[in-house]
């Protein structure tokens, strides 16, 4: 359920087919750098209504994943 | 009754250094720095101090507001650190350009400028004064480690400076701080002393970049609309979004939540960096010269920073 839903987030936020986002999707082969991961983690933080502390090293779909669920 | 700006200045070190520069120092590239910030050069100081930059800004508004130095009631010098402890950077400007007003140097970080111009305010509204040289003055560069490429490109040195006089300017300000030592921190140097235990601080600047960032665009969006209602102006109301210039796509992010156009955001980080309370005033003397804007435009300034602070104030011109 979470990764459907960050799934959905990435791709209306980088205009991407939600089809190409996998849990093991790295956020370099979706070319987002480093403040527009940021971008997201703000619309994750928005849509779950949470804090996510950034300051570990977020590589995957899966690593954000991780982070929401721990924090839900 | 508040303020109005009667006249703006800026000065700048001679030495500018470019991505290609700053790639020889660390490992980095032009295309990396351009995409992440925006910025393509800075400014650096060498040999001048911030007296000289400060008294070069102040000299320029001064002369553009057509006064003197002595028709000030007061100087105020928003500075992380001037070139001394004490003396004040803004008794020394005083010194230099013939005023005999009081003086004073505060400290908000990059939201310096605006907490400036809320102290004018409050210093005009009270009949405490009615002339006001406001500078933002930075020497960012001495407390950068260049050996680290993820924070040593982000910044220049620059002073900026306005002449604020009695007058109904001012439409909205509103200043913020929310105190923090984890996210953005720049330490002291102190003297040993065989009595103090304390441990010495780094006086490298560091930062969290990504919650800078929340934090930047968070507090800037809530600003800014805040002071909009407040001054009862809209989007189309604006000729321009002048941000603290810490990185472009912090200031686009803004500009695109709050429904800006391209032409109304200023931008000015691609040649300056980050210069940070020097960063709006630097910005607005340029526009102003260019003919960017001119006498009754209608301004929005936003600008947070190490505290951590904010602030944002709708200006008429």
């Amino acid at each position: 359920m979470t990764f459907e839903k960050i799934a959905k987030i990435i791709a209306e936020a980088r205009d991407l087919d939600l089809s190409e986002i996998k849990m093991d999707t790295s956020f370099e082969d979706m070319e987002l750098d480093s403040l527009d991961v940021i971008e997201v983690v703000m619309a994750i933080e928005e849509a779950f209504g949470i804090n996510i502390d950034t300051e570990g090293d977020l590589k995957t779909v899966e690593d954000l994943v991780k982070l929401v669920d721990n924090l839900k | 009754m508040s303020f109005q700006i009667v006249g703006t200045g800026r000065a700048n070190p001679a030495l500018v250094l470019t991505n290609e520069m700053v790639s020889k120092l660390v490992d980095t590239n032009d295309e990396w720095i351009v995409t992440r910030t925006g910025i393509n050069t800075r400014y650096v100081s060498t040999d001048e101090t911030l007296l000289d930059l400060s008294v070069e800004a102040a000299n320029n508004a001064l002369n553009k507001a057509g006064i003197e130095g002595k028709d000030l009631d007061l100087i105020i010098c928003s500075t992380l650190e001037g070139d001394y402890i004490t003396p004040s950077l803004s008794c020394l400007v005083q010194r230099e350009i013939g005023a005999v007003c009081p003086a004073v140097d505060i400290n908000a970080a990059c939201s310096g400028f605006i907490y400036g111009l809320d102290m004018a305010d409050a210093y005009i509204t009270s009949d405490k004064a009615e002339t006001i040289l406001l500078i933002g003055a930075e020497m960012m560069t001495r407390h950068l480690d260049w050996k680290d490429r993820s924070t040593c490109v982000l910044f220049g040195d620059g002073a900026g400076a306005v002449v604020l006089k009695k007058g109904n300017g001012l439409k909205s300000i509103k200043i913020t701080a929310k105190g923090d030592d984890k996210l953005l921190v720049i330490g002291n140097v102190f003297c040993s002393s065989p009595f103090s235990n304390q441990p010495q601080t780094d006086p490298h600047f560091r930062m969290n970049g990504g919650e800078v960032f929340k934090f930047a665009v968070g507090s800037a969006l809530r600003d800014v609309k805040e002071v909009m209602k407040k001054a009862g102006v809209t989007v189309s109301d604006v000729k321009m979004l002048i941000p603290h210039q810490a990185n472009l796509r912090v200031s686009q992010f803004v500009k695109e939540k709050m429904g800006f156009s391209d032409e109304q955001l200023a931008s000015a980080i691609d040649h300056y960096g980050n210069t940070s309370s020097a960063s709006i005033p630097l910005l607005l003397d340029e526009l102003v010269e260019e003919g960017k804007l001119s006498s009754g435009d209608i301004i929005v300034l936003t600008a947070f920073g190490g505290g951590l602070t904010t602030g944002a104030c709708v200006i008429e011109l």
